[in-house]
């Protein structure tokens, strides 16, 4: 008798819970329930480490649809037409400045959360986020030169580097505007941030006379370079993934005049349909086997402290990836020129009308 | 006159949803860029809804009131573009028209073959047939690898980020075009005419020159126009094979709207193609009324 | 052959010899377009070729033009031969069937075009075209498209561009075809006047037996790429070579038989039951011929017509036919032979299944020898 009382007992708490139960997830149907099991990323092409993704899916049961862009202006332009659905955006820090002034950003607090004190506050570059209430520092890296070994045996400057046309060599920069005249202002001394009319001047004047010299102004120089089609090559600190393969050929290098740094973070955007799977993300990101897992495939920088020691040793010793204090002084990064733009826009054109 | 009515009102009913798909799809569009050709930029992309007469007369060289010197660059790369969209009409015309005449004379199925394989690149990506001729023609490409091995060079050839490559690339990828509508009508010919032409006695310089060039005619200017149209917008080829050292109006106008931030110019500059290219079939299209009202 | 040869004593203008044109066709046969074909054509001579389609009438013109080229033989004009000579060399020239009018020229520089590129001065070439143009009954019309002319016009602009160069030769294929009847009968007078007219030679190819008896000073029957007959209109339909130009031109009653007996006046040929009386004195007796009559040859008799001088036939009555001013009528002989019959005169008193007492005289008799 008694054992049959507890049994129906036992079975009056199993439907009391069953009924609970169906009520929350009731609840939770007429909120998106489906949302809830997904994370739109929308980032440049090849730009994270699959594997991040994978265990973040396997950790949460979130599943992680990625788009790509191809540059900051392609997805900003894409959001201003009012593309909705992505929930998190990997703007460079002053295209982030340019979202913030738009308006396009959430506020994520991401500052109070406990792995934010693995951040390296002198990853904060945003002016307008100075303290990380809304993005997370997501990768960096210099902007260098990759170089064929076989071809030229050692560079060490931009000087070098201009100067190998003469000896039959060839060079391609990128096909970039702020880059190039980002370079010349640097040759020169100045901030790559300057909208002075004559700095700029200076600059156009330095590129059109070097324009003869350079072979092409292109993204893809790296499979040429490899080839020796191309000696030396204006590249990203990615290039090192391909020199880790081949350092017998390959080199990369920071000018010793000096170079830009690109910094991009993590942002969740305002129209984000998945906010909190978004923060879940930022959150995940900052656990330091994470991070040191993205950069160790991207062979490029984290902001994450605690990542750093968690490298494989020849991107955690390597002065390229991870330059030391002096170097890190000469990197400079680019900021919203505002209606400086326009300057830039002209230098830009004139150099590439002229013959 | 009731038949009469009764068959436009027919033909317009007939023809409503197409009229309204090109308003849709082809004139809103066009629309919203002269409207915006006449605004101010916004300083992070898109507009400020106020007037402001400066996009044209940037063109022209005026300076824009932000930058002083009067400075006709971008004429100068709409002139470039035209140069390049002429030259590749030229030459893609040079080389279609006796390849056309050949194949058209071959018998059924080798003539089947031939179209096919002119139309299959446009079953690929124009991307990845441009990546194609980067290999062949780099430095250490195939084309520098057969002449070395034909003992033709000793050196490698300075080919790729040329204006050779670029012009290569452009009649690459634009000899369909050009090929197509003068084969179709090269198929049309009535080879009755060449007969009736020799039967009279014209040599065959004559025959061609009096009776198949004109036949052809319209064929070869469609040719034209479907080449020169999409070359002048063409950025693709001068960035992937020329090495991005020229700027195209194509690139021009990419630039404004993405890293410039400035759509108003962007539209301008548009506007100012499509006002040429309207200009060119205008020119044609007179011509060809011109050449109707004199049959 | 000699009396072909008899009406045109200069006959040799354009010889062709043993011309022979084979073409592989895709299934993998062989046509024999043309199959060693012979012709002596006159000077000035309205000269037909005629035959089913694909006996190789087109062909033949197109090597005369140069359009095509002969497997093997000779074709001379004016003592001249033709084959080294390419097309735009040929004093030869064509109207199309399609008339080939060259759309983008007006009907002036169409008609000028030959004696354009033969290097004939502006005035004398304006004064020509406007006298061909004239010829053919379109003066005034020089400054029009081909298009704004009518099929008609259209084809006398053809006509006049090739005349106006005053060819040694004019083709004509089929140029008639695409005409309605009534324009069609118009342009044969016109086209017989004009080729009188000019004197030069037209070689003119037709489907028409009709058009080509009433056009022709000659006429050349083509069968299979091999010539059949050629003679004069009233040759080929009274005397046909062949029972194939017997059965092409014209109607004609054909009857098998073997000759039974002969003598100075002509031969009796037994056909079946039928006993035919012809006058052909070559017939000897035992040769198998076949005799034909043709439809009109045959008379009605009646009660008050004799047969005296005629032989006659018994037919019975199977269908009669108006057409126009006589009569066609289809009988049937006791052998069960269908024949033709095309009568004169009020019929309408003749009854379905009634039997006709059919005459004709020997002399109409023309004997086809049999071939096995
Ligand atoms: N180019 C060719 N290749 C193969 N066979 C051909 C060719 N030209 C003609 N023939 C064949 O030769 C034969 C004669 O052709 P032709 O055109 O001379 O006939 P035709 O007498 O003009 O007939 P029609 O009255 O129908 O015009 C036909 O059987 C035709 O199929
Ligand atoms: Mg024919």
């Amino acid at each position: 008798m008694k054992v049959l009382n507890s049994v129906s007992a036992g079975c009056q708490q199993l439907t009391r819970s069953l009924t609970l139960a169906c009520a929350v997830s009731a609840a939770a149907v007429s909120a998106p329930v489906m949302a809830a099991e997904e994370l739109n990323l929308y980032n440049w092409g090849d730009y994270i480490n699959p594997e991040v993704l994978t265990r973040f899916t396997a950790e949460t049961g979130i599943k992680v649809n990625l788009d790509t862009y191809g540059s900051n202006e392609e997805m900003l332009a894409k959001l201003q037409a009012g593309a909705t659905g992505y929930d998190i955006v990997f703007p460079s820090v002053h295209m982030q400045d340019i979202m913030s002034h738009l308006k396009l950003l959430h506020k994520t607090n991401i500052n109070q959360s406990a792995g934010f004190k693995n951040i390296d506050p002198a990853h904060l570059k945003a002016k307008t986020d100075p303290k990380g209430e809304y993005c997370l520092p997501y990768a960096w890296g210099s902007v260098g030169i990759v170089y064929n070994k076989e071809l030229v045996p050692e560079l060490n400057s931009w000087n070098e580097f201009f100067a190998l046309p003469e000896q039959g060599k060839k060079i391609a920069m990128l096909d970039d505007m702020r880059e190039d005249i980002g370079i010349a202002l640097i040759l020169q001394g100045e901030s790559v941030n300057s909208v002075d009319r004559d700095q700029l001047k200076a600059a156009q004047a330095f590129l059109i006379e070097q324009k003869p010299n350079v072979s092409a102004f292109t993204y893809d120089s790296i499979p040429m370079v490899q080839s020796g089609d191309i000696a030396a090559a204006q590249w990203y600190v990615g290039a090192m993934m391909y020199v880790l393969e081949d350092p017998e050929k390959l080199a990369y290098v920071i000018p010793e005049e000096g170079a830009t740094m690109y910094q991009e973070n993590m942002c969740v955007l305002n129209s984000a349909p998945n906010k909190s799977n978004a923060k879940a993300f930022l959150e995940f990101f900052m656990k330091p086997e994470i991070a040191a897992l993205n950069a160790a495939q991207q062979a490029n920088g984290t902001a994450n402290k605690a990542a750093v020691s968690l490298l494989p040793e020849n991107l955690r010793a390597n002065p390229a990836v991870n330059p030391p204090a002096e170097v890190m002084d000469k990197l400079q990064i680019f900021e919203d020129l505002g209606k400086g733009l326009k300057l830039y826009d002209r230098v830009w054109t004139k150099v590439r009308t002229a013959s | 006159m009731r038949a009469l009515s009764r068959e436009t009102t027919a033909l317009t009913l007939l023809l409503a949803p197409v009229t309204l798909f090109l308003a849709i799809f082809f004139l809103i569009p066009l629309g919203i860029m002269a409207v915006y050709s006449l605004l101010e930029p916004g300083l992070y992309g898109g507009v400020e809804w106020s007037f402001y007469h400066w996009n044209y007369g940037r063109i022209l060289g005026w300076a824009d009131g932000f930058i002083e010197e009067f400075d006709i660059v971008y004429l100068q790369v709409l002139g470039r573009s035209m140069g390049l969209a002429a030259l590749t009409v030229i030459s893609t015309l040079l080389i279609c028209f006796p390849v056309a005449f050949w194949i058209s004379r071959l018998p059924a199925k080798q003539k089947n073959f031939f179209i096919f394989l002119i139309t299959l690149p446009f079953f690929t990506s124009m991307i990845v047939r441009l990546y194609a001729w980067v290999l062949i023609l780099r430095d250490s490409g195939f084309a520098n690898q057969l002449l070395e091995w034909l003992g033709l060079i000793s050196e490698p050839l300075d080919l790729m980020f040329t204006g050779t490559a670029v012009i290569i690339g452009m009649v690459y990828i634009f000899i369909p075009f050009m090929f197509l509508p003068i084969y179709s009508s090269i198929e049309k010919l009535d080879m009755s005419l060449v007969q009736a032409s020799q039967d009279l006695g014209a040599s065959p310089f004559t025959t061609f020159r009096r009776i198949v060039l004109p036949s052809v005619m319209p064929g070869v200017i469609a040719g034209c126009i479907l080449v020169f149209i999409p070359s002048l917008g063409n950025f693709v080829v001068p960035d992937l094979l020329g090495g991005a050292r020229v700027v195209m109006i194509g690139n021009l106008v990419e630039q404004q709207f993405l890293y410039a931030r400035n759509w108003p110019f962007g539209a301008a500059l548009s506007m100012v193609i499509i006002a040429v290219m309207m200009l060119l079939m205008a020119v044609y299209l007179f011509r060809v009324v011109k050449a109707d009202s004199n049959r | 052959m000699s009396i072909a040869f008899s009406h045109n004593p200069a006959s040799d203008y354009l010889r062709v010899r043993n011309a022979v044109r084979h073409f592989n066709t895709p299934e993998g046969g062989v046509v024999k377009a043309l199959d060693g074909i012979n012709l002596n054509i006159g000077q000035s001579e309205f000269i037909t070729l005629l035959g089913p389609s694909g006996c190789g009438k087109t062909t033949l013109l197109k090597i005369i033009a140069g359009f095509e080229r002969l497997d093997s033989g000779k074709i001379t004009l004016d003592s001249q031969t033709l084959l080294e000579l390419s097309a735009h060399r040929r004093p030869v020239n064509t109207v199309f069937q399609s008339y080939a009018l060259f759309p983008h020229m007006s009907v002036g520089d169409n008609v000028g075009y030959g004696l354009e590129v033969a290097g004939v001065k502006k005035p004398e070439r304006v004064q020509r075209i406007g006298e061909a143009l004239e010829m053919v009954g379109l003066a005034g019309i020089e400054k029009r498209l081909p298009s704004q002319l009518s099929g008609g016009q259209q084809q006398r602009v053809a006509l006049a561009r090739a005349i106006v160069n005053r060819p040694k030769v004019l083709l004509l294929d089929e140029p008639l075809s695409a005409l309605d009847r009534h324009l069609r009968m118009k342009m044969q007078i016109e086209l017989k006047n004009l080729q009188t007219e000019l004197g030069i030679c037209f070689l003119f190819v037709t489907h028409d037996q009709e058009e080509a008896l009433t056009m022709s000073d000659r006429i050349v029957v083509l069968n299979g790429g091999k010539v059949e007959q050629l003679g004069t209109p009233t040759e080929i339909y009274h005397r046909p070579a062949s029972r194939f130009v017997a059965d092409f031109i014209g109607e004609s009653n054909v009857f098998e038989g073997k000759v039974v007996r002969f003598d100075d006046f002509g031969a009796d040929v037994q056909c079946g039951e039928l006993l035919i009386r012809t006058e052909d004195r070559n017939l000897i007796t035992g040769s198998a011929v076949e005799v034909m009559l043709r439809p009109e040859q045959f008379t009605l008799l009646d009660s008050s017509t004799s047969a005296a001088g005629q032989q006659v036939l018994t037919a019975t009555l199977e269908q009669a036919v108006f057409v126009g001013s006589d009569h066609q009528l289809v009988c049937r002989l006791a052998s069960g032979q269908q024949i033709s019959a095309l009568v004169r005169g009020h019929c309408h008193h003749l009854q379905v299944g009634q039997p006709l007492q059919l005459a004709y005289s020997s002399a109409d008799v023309h004997t086809i020898p049999a071939v096995f």
